[in-house]
């Protein structure tokens, strides 16, 4: 789709600014029924528009993304435009800055056409608990998208844009990509800049990819994953992505091997996702590919030792909100409060819904004294265990399969009072957040509603990770 | 296994004022938490050493140069409620003692 897209502007079918216009139109129609959008940033949209028109006129060279229009997750920011990460606490925050990513984006003339709803603060799976409104699945309105990154993957499975950003830290878009029935990346931790990003837990954070194609995903990674010195976590930048012939890629598929972790196929499993990844398999092994079961033991800690991190660093990162910086309360009120304590009590149990308030007292409980040991530093003891169990598994195997999600899109509403049933539909995803591997989710064949196939690969190895997507998408 | 009295000090440490009500239901779901990750405990990792970064990268650094901001401070004043000329407004901050 991109490359039709900019070819539509390079052989001046239509102007940029009819490209924005129309899908701005649209988004704006399309978020009515599916409140996928917080905003829209339709001055920055037509600006970039009319500077790519007058680029094609005066036949100067255009960026790689010219004409393609781009949705943002609502915890990057977009400067001059709100940046609310779905929280009531910055509800009138406006971006002081462009994270890096909108930076790289915005120098290959990509059109950004909005800012995407999201779960407060990326924590959730549902998309159910942003301050804004939930977001509706295009699947079926009574479902959820997942989370937290469902605005962005709706924006994209509905078509209001061809791609969207989004964030994963948990599979916040893995999770959201397989209920949508879209392709959702997220890269290895280090890959791409998270300057910019409104900070969850800055050991797993990364800002990744949705796309309905998967050449698509890797043009907007190689545009995004640029190097910066505005983030000291960025490791390296040799992404050269351009996507092999069919023939070259059924051919890599043959002689891959392909590891299919016994820990993700067991109980908790839907029997109709696990039937439907068990008959890929098959048609992986008739094309030559190797699928063998491999034993990650670890992977059993892993939602745990997640669950014990995360809340963590994100009681770290959250403490910053206190109403002061981020233009959180207007008017103030500081005469009706004694003092800043109470003034912090306020504004923080007003400003935060539950899950985020659940997750800054777990993060400040395993942290405490008395406790770090057996809660956290246990926990960071266990995540070395899976990176070594991955790392060992890859000796043996190219690429780890299995499923996304261990259930279907499920009804709002069925999980949020039950924050470990919620917690449980990242079981599978959390693995790679916490080995800082690359992963990927794609739509799996051969079920009713949408249910989506998981492919992880080593460390910076994402070229490997979207051919091998391509070619299960080819031969199944 | 937390008392309502941990979780009040747990909320003051970070500054969240909830009502008894929500305090109670917090109570609750970190019950239910806390029953779930205790099983991390079971994890035979006995000669391993805890990590807290991935990349293994170390310490970098660039030159103590002067480069273009990537914002400015008007934009970041004009996001706090209250100031005079370019301080920062806050509550009283010591009342009691």
């Amino acid at each position: 789709m991109i490359k039709e897209l900019r070819n539509q502007i390079l052989s001046k079918k239509s102007s940029a600014t009819e490209v924005a216009k129309k899908y701005l139109r649209k988004a704006k129609l399309l978020n009515k029924r599916y409140n996928s959008f917080v905003s829209f940033c339709d001055a920055l949209a037509l600006e970039t528009a009319k500077r790519i028109d007058k680029k094609v006129k005066e036949k100067k060279p255009l960026g790689k993304l010219a004409g393609v229009p781009i949705a943002v997750k609502d915890n990057i920011l977009v400067e001059g435009y709100p940046a609310t990460a779905g929280s009531k606490i910055l509800e009138h925050y406006i971006a002081s800055y462009d994270a890096d990513v909108v930076t790289f984006l915005k120098t290959e003339d990509a059109i950004i056409i909005g800012k995407t709803n999201m779960d407060e603060f990326a924590m959730g799976s549902s998309s159910e608990t942003s301050a804004f409104g939930r977001v509706k699945s295009n699947i079926q309105e009574k479902l959820v998208p997942g989370g937290s990154s469902g605005g962005s993957a709706v924006a994209v499975a509905s078509g209001q844009v061809p791609v969207a950003l989004g964030s994963d830290t948990g599979g916040s878009i893995r999770q959201p990509a397989s209920f949508t029935a879209t392709f959702g990346l997220k890269p290895t931790y280090g890959r791409v800049s998270r300057s910019g990003l409104i900070a969850m837990a800055s050991s797993l954070d990364q800002i990744g990819v949705f796309g309905r194609d998967i050449e698509d995903v890797g043009i907007i990674l190689d545009v995004v994953a640029q190097e910066t010195s505005f983030d000291s976590t960025y490791a390296r930048k040799d992404f050269h992505f351009s996507l092999p012939s069919a023939r070259d890629i059924r051919d890599d598929l043959s002689h891959a091997v392909f590891g299919v972790p016994k820990e993700f196929m067991a109980e908790g499993l839907d029997t109709e996702i696990k039937d439907a990844l068990v008959k890929t398999l098959q048609t992986l092994k008739k094309k030559g590919t190797r699928v063998e079961w491999i034993s990650l033991p670890s992977l059993r800690f892993a939602l745990a030792c997640y669950y014990i991190i995360m809340p963590a660093e994100a009681s770290s990162n959250l403490a910053r909100y206190d109403g002061i910086r981020y233009n959180n309360l207007q008017p103030t009120t500081y005469h009706l409060q004694p003092d800043l304590m109470d003034w912090y009590l306020n504004v923080r149990g007003k400003g935060f819904g539950k899950e985020v308030r659940r997750r800054i007292i777990l993060g400040t409980y395993v942290l405490s004294a008395g406790y770090i040991d057996k809660y956290y530093v246990q926990a960071q003891k266990v995540r070395a265990k899976i990176l070594q169990e991955f790392k060992q598994a890859f000796q043996s195997v190219d690429m780890i399969i299995g499923p996304t999600s261990p259930t279907f899109p499920f009804q709002a509403g069925e999980k949020l009072d039950d924050p470990l049933a919620m917690y449980l539909s990242d079981i599978y995803t959390v693995g790679a957040n916490l080995a800082g591997l690359p992963a990927l989710s794609l739509p799996l064949k051969g079920t009713k509603l949408p249910a989506g196939l998981q492919l992880i690969a080593s460390h910076f190895e994402e070229e490997r990770l979207l051919t091998m997507a391509k070619g299960i998408e080819i031969v199944t | 296994m937390i008392a309502k009295r941990e979780v009040e000090h747990l909320t003051a440490l970070a500054r969240l004022g909830l009502s008894q009500r929500e305090l109670k239901e917090l109570q609750q779901d970190l019950e239910g938490i806390l029953t779930y990750v205790e099983q991390l405990g079971k994890a035979d990792v006995k000669d391993i050493e805890p990590i807290s970064h991935i990349t293994g990268l170390k310490n970098r650094e660039r030159e103590d140069v002067l480069r273009e901001r990537i914002s400015s401070p008007e934009r970041l004043l004009n996001a706090v409620p209250e100031k005079k000329d370019r301080w920062v407004k806050v509550a009283r901050i010591i009342s009691r003692v």
